[in-house]
């Protein structure tokens, strides 16, 4: 049985509960062992690799040895935490200098840098240690005739060359694992490009025009609904996309789900107990499309 | 600005050749006519400094590093521009709002968001534990003393 240090990161366990709930009971589901990490703090956010980027490596490092301290290899659910973590990871594993810095930083809070931990995405997890067959055989509901808008997240993929999950131009991931769901993943215009969140924290309006753009690709595939495996994408798309319906006259209203509450659904498990109603922006119509088979 | 320093992202932007597909990739770039990420290397390759560092645009890029993948020179327009942000930053230019809020957060609380009442119903209706408290103090003391503590105090 596969066992992780779970690193839940910020804005799932204090903005998005469900996204924690539903991501624990599907790793329960398949055995997979979660333990709890102690005392850990922001990953910290990837945006503050710009503000200063030693202190930004120094307080990640300091999560990535809390894992050590548990001898165990860190499951995160977020690609920003995945991104700062993995990426932080990387830098310390070949850089001895600059390891050297930051546990001399670390001693001051009695802790220390080894660099004998390992960072994975629950995306990742799901495809290394259940594997689709064991995925799509748990599937008893399929969500035939879904058709769904696949967003992996820039920070799942890119940089490519240290997270090495998938094809970073590209991507098919979350495509493959949505159609084990046996909903389909439609093509849209610019699929890879980023949902904006970043942007909007120097300009609001920015960050909000780049997720206008791409609620309109995905309506003009026809989607029934967004998958993400990120909350920041999720707060984007769920919650600024409202920001964006009032500004242009009602016009989008595209659910958004979170994939192992996809994958939960398609398993049989009950809408009720997953908070979906905790979602902004209503999933009622894909309720409705799954529960009428299409 | 250091010269090793300066040198080090000059020397990487100088592999341009000007191609834009940085341009044609940057989702920013899309509906914000203010950043031009290829003229933006441009400028860079030639040193042209001021414009940079004090101006708005390096804080619109998302970090999205799409044209850092799609660059078939391997300039990594958007490591660069996170140099560029701490070399900035570094010099007094002060990062916009939502960095220092962000920053203020996890210094206080650990935590990039608040604890709110509403989510602890919501977690307790979805049958999840409390949430322990987040390691604020580790984090002050690693805070104390750098970049990160002094934006955070100037702010004050």
């Amino acid at each position: 049985m596969a066992e992780y240090a779970l690193f839940l990161g910020c804005m799932i366990p204090v903005r998005l509960p469900f996204m924690e709930s539903s991501g624990r009971r599907l790793l329960k589901g398949f055995a997979i062992d979660l333990v709890e990490m102690p005392s850990t703090g922001c990953c910290p956010d990837p945006s503050l690799k710009s503000v200063d980027e030693v202190t930004w490596t120094t307080l990640a490092a300091r999560n990535l040895a809390i894992a050590e301290e548990m001898g165990l290899q860190i499951l995160t659910p977020c690609n920003g935490c995945f991104e700062t973590l993995k990426t932080v990871d990387s830098s310390l594993k070949g850089d001895t200098k600059l390891k050297g810095k930051v546990n001399q930083r670390l001693s001051k809070v009695g802790r220390e840098y080894k660099g004998e931990t390992e960072v994975k995405h629950l995306v990742e997890v799901l495809m290394d240690d259940v594997g689709v067959d064991r995925m799509r055989a748990a599937v008893v509901s399929p969500l035939t005739d879904l058709r769904v808008a696949v967003h992996h997240g820039c920070h799942l993929l890119r940089p490519s060359h240290i997270l090495d999950v998938d094809d970073p131009i590209r991507p098919r991931l979350l495509d493959n694992l949505i159609e084990l769901t046996g909903a389909t993943s439609v093509p849209y215009y610019k699929s890879n490009l980023c949902c904006g969140a970043a942007s909007g924290n120097a300009d609001a309006e920015t960050g909000k025009e780049m997720v206008r753009y791409k609620l309109g690709w995905m309506e003009r595939a026809g989607v029934d609904c967004i998958s993400v495996v990120c909350p920041t994408c999720f707060l984007q798309y769920d919650v600024t996309q409202r920001l964006v319906r009032k500004d242009s006259g009602d016009r989008f209203n595209i659910p958004v789900l979170y994939y192992p509450e996809m994958l939960l659904l398609a398993m049989g498990a009950e809408p009720e107990g997953l908070g979906l109603d905790m979602h902004r922006t209503s999933v009622a119509p894909v309720m409705e499309r799954i529960a009428g088979g299409g | 600005m250091k010269p090793e320093r300066e040198e080090a992202v000059r020397a990487l932007a100088r592999h341009c050749y000007q191609c834009g597909v940085c341009m044609g990739s940057c989702p920013v770039a899309r509906v914000n006519n203010g950043f031009h990420p290829r003229r933006l290397v441009q400028e860079i390759a030639r040193g042209e400094w001021d414009g940079i560092l004090t101006g708005d645009a390096i804080w619109l890029c998302a970090q999205c590093h799409l044209c850092s993948a799609m660059c078939p020179q391997d300039v990594g327009l958007s490591e660069l521009i996170v140099e560029l942000r701490n070399i900035a930053t570094e010099m007094g230019v002060d990062p916009p709002e939502a960095y220092i809020e962000n920053m203020r957060q996890i210094s206080e609380t650990g935590r990039l968001a608040q604890v709110s009442t509403p989510v602890v119903r919501r977690r307790q209706k979805l049958n999840l534990d409390a949430l322990e408290s987040a390691a604020a103090d580790e984090i002050r003391k690693l805070v104390e003393g750098t970049r990160f503590g002094r934006l955070l105090s100037e702010g004050e």
